[in-house]
């Protein structure tokens, strides 16, 4: 009797088994929980981890780091940003500084930026500064004018004492003459540098109401400009078409600004109004001959139309100065009108002069919240005398605007007028 | 006459054409809808190793012994796969700039039980859709591992965000997620997480335990380790000063406690959370797409219900639970309720009142967006004139129930889910959120301990009409036969004649003998009709047997759809719905 060797046997019993269980696992599920429980056996089979595609990933990555964000990142302080310290200025990256509570409720705060166009601004403050929570403070880049006040927000602390020094070098300021009758080929440059000292105090009484004071020293030096493409101020003007280009004045300046913002978001109204008045006094502490007092307000309202996607804006604002009895106001110190701000056909600086007036209309519309549309006009005058209200220039356009709840982040403009088409691109709001 | 059975399984290409009731016979029941967004995603790239639980492949056995079942046994062990990572900012510009492909065809829910409903799962825990649940068990929700023991030990803190807080150990050593209401705000979100989560427990989601706490500087103590990232900083050891800053910014109960929301960290080890699409890759139990899932269809309408905007993929979370190395299962959970009912946040992302945008347009909605830039703002959005009765009960935020339209709500943006809801999807769960009785709203409602009585009975009211709102609008969208039982006769309710949505005059019906191996159907003599919800059964010797139902309304057309109802020896086994 021959005995079948045993590994023969084991093949075979494996090979049945292995048919066996094939034949079952091919055979029709008999309850409904064995057929869900083949298809998950069978996608055990197959299990794979789950990835993300290459753009999910870079996000995951953003959203778990624990980095600040981009508007937080800085280094012991510093925060990289990029200005515009003057109109025409160019972009000037640079840096912010700001550390709070240093000593006590002390704070400091500094700036430097230097544009392509080599504009540069320094400045370097302490005190008890306005600003709400950790955030870097908000400031105006033309705080001492009165076009940008109000959008100078109040903050706290409720008494802010502060003292700033600063250094501005402008190289190439634009000047066309004073008044209402001058033309665009009339361009010319000037250098200005600029340096103050003063002390900011203040009190907030209520979270819409406000006032800052400053008294301070104000040094200034005017010298040719440095675009080669125009001529240079001194050698169009002399001293009578561009006063104190000759010798420019210093002056102990004392300012007092006074607040009301009802609007429902500085940075984005939808509603409200906002009425910013100004005294300045500007005593000339050299030659003795261009001493002024300026006063102004700057007044905006918007109005929602049935529905706050639609916003009829107003803005009017006049400035006036007044020179003491045989004085003259200096030709850098006049406000101005043109840019992207006040009349935005124009260019910069294109209209100065003693009296300035400036009123503006614009039909806003916002398909959503972060996009908004506008249609715009602008009128404005310039005079060396009398009321701001005759011989207006004036402009229309139109524009688009991307934003938060808060700012305007980036807004597009086209502007025409008799003279020009201005197109603008902006991190802020029109006003 | 024979009919196949694949023929009901059909995806919709359009609107159900009227039918001469043969006609109708050879395509019954399809499913339907020109689906709006949909989908092109990773996730669905997915095998689609997916199928209904009730859908088998053609001329196969439709019916198994243990149809229908009622638990999903997708707790097989498994590896536990890793974590899933899920960018908010991603997850909502791929769902509102790069949907999924449309497509011309939506299926019916795949996990449906033969009658239609979601077996228990690691989904879904079936509750007060099936049984009765006592005021006190709703008012109880979730809540079984206990209140959190005092003193809590801060182990971390959460500076930013929504809502900032803490995460505490206890006394006991169980770890809770503390979050606190805003100062302007008392008592609005803290009551919305507690309430909302108790709605979501009842329906028979998988949620975390929440409590209402009432803590005092004392009871926090700060662990050593323990770190808070600020705004404009990295991650800083937490210093008792910002954690004291932190109370006295938040909304203080008149006895000068702080009230916070405590939820108990869920069971098992987090895996991130799952999304609406598509199945996760790693679980060999998650076979059915996500976007085909009844329970995450129809939550849409829970969540339109309880207007919670903030129902997306960031606000859910996988867990690994049931055992060690590798003897475990998933479990998928619901989180984060803080922005439901009359809660929200505002253009800061703090919290606050509900914006009345949520729950009426996506925050990018491009059809009212398009209108409104080529009409110069003339084209206005409806919502904006909604008059909500905020502040007037300013705990219960801005909710409202007069202008809500189950039908048009929206959440924060397009879901894969929500976009592929059909009809008996819609049905599903408004059967179940009818199941909430007035008392029954009112015992979850009075969870969120509101200081002001008038605020708990303004809420609840809106809750009440709202859930009225929703039921009236699904059971109106097809024929709400429900509750069948055989005996010697078929009978059944009509919800909707239950509800006082429309009057019937009378149902027309029609019996089929049924092969369960090869779909056929063979007329058993002729069609009748009965007044009343009770028909007859034929004597046959079928094993199975079929009757198609058509209800007479003259109000209410819809009523007229087909509802299958399937026996075998007079035991329900099977109901299919025309939509």
């Amino acid at each position: 009797m021959r005995v079948m060797p045993p590994i023969p046997i084991l093949a075979l019993l494996l090979t049945a088994a292995v048919a066996a269980a094939a034949q079952e696992s091919e055979a029709p599920p008999k309850t409904r929980e064995e057929a869900l429980r083949r298809q998950r056996e069978e996608k055990r089979q197959t299990v794979t981890p789950h990835l993300p595609n290459r753009i999910e990933e870079q996000f995951i990555r953003l959203d778990k780091a624990e980095n600040p964000t981009i508007v937080e990142l800085n280094w012991k302080g510093f925060y990289p940003r990029v200005a515009w310290p003057s109109r025409g200025s160019g972009a000037a990256p640079g840096v912010r500084y700001w550390n709070r509570d240093v000593l006590g409720n002390l704070d400091v705060a500094g700036a430097a930026f230097y544009s392509w166009r080599r504009y540069q601004h320094y400045d370097l403050q302490f005190g008890l500064m306005p600003h709400e929570g950790n955030e870097i403070p908000r400031r105006s880049w033309r705080g001492d004018d009165l076009f940008e006040i109000g959008d100078v927000r109040p903050g706290f602390p409720r008494f802010p004492l502060f003292a700033t020094l600063r250094y501005r070098d402008l190289p190439q300021e634009d000047f066309y003459g004073l008044g209402p009758e001058t033309s665009q080929e009339d361009r010319t440059t000037y250098r200005q540098q600029e340096r103050r000292a003063y002390l900011a105090t203040g009190f907030q009484v209520t979270k819409r109401i406000a006032f800052i004071v400053e008294g301070g020293y104000q040094w200034n030096s005017i010298g040719p400009g440095t675009a080669s493409s125009f001529p240079t101020t001194d050698s169009e003007f002399d001293d009578t078409g561009a006063p104190g280009i000759a010798s420019p004045p210093d002056y102990v300046r004392l300012s007092t600004r006074l607040f009301f913002d009802f609007r429902d978001e500085p940075g984005n109204p939808h509603k409200g109004w906002m009425l910013a008045v100004l005294g300045e006094r500007f005593l000339d502490r050299s030659e003795d001959s261009f001493s002024f007092d300026r006063i102004g307000f700057d007044a905006r309202g918007f109005l929602p139309l049935g529905s706050p996607q639609r916003i009829l804006a107003l803005r009017a604002a006049l400035v006036s100065d007044h020179a003491a009895e045989g004085d003259r106001v200096p030709f850098f110190m006049r406000e101005s009108l043109g840019g992207s701000h006040t009349l935005r056909g124009f260019d910069s600086f294109r209209f100065r002069g003693e009296r300035i007036g400036l009123y503006q209309i614009e039909y806003r519309w916002e398909p959503t919240t972060f996009w908004e549309l506008a249609v715009f006009t602008d009128a404005g005058s310039a005079t060396e005398e009398g009321l701001p209200f005759e011989n207006l220039e004036w402009d229309y356009g139109f524009g688009m605007r991307f934003k938060t709840y808060r700012d305007v982040l980036l807004r597009f403009e086209i502007a025409f007028s008799n003279e020009t088409t201005r197109y603008y691109i902006r991190s802020s709001t029109s006003f | 006459m024979i009919l196949h059975q694949r023929d009901l399984y059909q995806c919709a290409r359009g609107p159900t054409p009227a039918r001469s009731k043969t006609e109708a016979l050879r395509a019954p029941l399809p499913a339907r809808r020109a689906s709006p967004a949909r989908s092109k995603t990773g996730a669905l790239k997915a095998p689609l190793l997916a199928l209904a639980l009730v859908a088998t492949p053609a001329a196969a056995q439709k019916f198994y012994p243990d149809d229908p079942i009622l638990v999903d046994r997708d707790d097989l062990p498994i590896a536990k796969p890793g974590v899933i990572e899920l960018s908010a900012t991603y997850d909502l510009l791929e769902k509102t700039f790069a949907p999924m492909d449309p497509a011309d065809e939506v299926p019916r829910a795949m996990n449906v039980n033969t009658l239609g409903e979601v077996p228990d799962s690691s989904w879904f825990q079936n509750r007060i859709g099936v049984r009765e649940m006592t005021l006190e068990e709703l008012a109880r929700g979730p809540l079984v591992g206990g209140r959190p023991e005092l003193p809590l030990t801060v182990i971390a803190g959460k500076a930013t965000g929504i809502s900032p807080g803490f995460t505490v150990r206890d006394a006991a050593g169980k770890v809770y997620f503390v979050k606190f209401d805003p100062l302007p705000h008392p008592n609005l979100s803290t009551a919305a997480e507690v309430i909302g989560k108790n709605f979501f427990y009842a329906i028979g989601y998988h949620v975390s335990e929440s409590y209402l706490v009432y803590l005092r500087s004392g009871d926090l103590t700060i662990d050593p380790g323990a770190q808070v990232r600020i705004e404009g900083s990295q991650r800083v050891p937490m210093e008792r000063a910002f954690l004291e800053k932190m109370l006295e910014e938040s909304a203080h109960h008149p006895d000068g406690s702080t009230r916070a929301v405590a939820s108990l960290a869920l069971e098992g080890e987090a895996l991130g959370p799952f999304q609406f699409q598509g199945t996760r890759p790693d679980d060999p139990n998650d076979i059915v797409p996500h976007e085909h899932r009844r329970e995450l269809r129809g939550y849409r309408v829970f969540c339109a219900w309880l207007n919670h905007d903030d129902s997306r993929a960031i606000n859910t979370l996988d867990t690994y639970v049931g055992g060690p190395g590798g003897s475990g299962h998933i479990r998928h959970h619901l989180i984060d309720f803080s922005s439901s009912l009359g809660s929200g946040s505002d253009y800061l992302r703090r919290i606050a009142p509900q914006d009345p945008r949520a729950g009426n347009e996506y925050i990018v909605d491009f059809e009212p967006i398009w209108k409104a830039f080529y009409t110069f703002g003339i084209a206005d959005r409806a919502w904006r004139r909604i008059p909500y009765a905020y502040p007037r009960y300013a705990e219960a935020g801005r909710i409202e129930s007069e202008y809500f339209d189950p039908g048009k709500w929206k959440p924060e943006y397009p879901n894969p889910a929500f976009d592929r809801m059909l009809a008996d999807d819609g049905f599903w769960a408004a059967k179940i959120v009818s199941r909430f009785t007035d008392d029954a709203v009112r015992a979850i409602v009075s969870t969120g301990d509101f200081l002001s009585k008038e605020a708990e009975r303004y809420l609840a009211d809106t809750v009440i009409r709202r859930r009225d709102k929703v039921v009236a609008h699904y059971f109106r969208q097809l024929n709400p036969l429900e509750g069948f039982s055989a005996g010697d006769s078929l009978e059944f309710r009509n919800l909707g004649v239950e509800r006082g949505l429309g009057e019937v005059a009378g149902y027309e019906y029609e019996w089929f003998a049924f092969d369960n191996q090869t779909g056929e159907l063979a007329p058993l003599g002729a069609s009748g009709r009965a007044d009343d919800p009770r028909i007859p059964i034929p004597d046959s010797d079928s094993p199975y047997l079929m009757v198609r139902i058509r209800a007479e309304s003259p109000s209410e057309p819809s009523w007229s759809k087909a509802v299958d109802v399937y026996l075998s020896s007079n035991r329900l086994v099977g109901i299919e719905r025309e939509i």
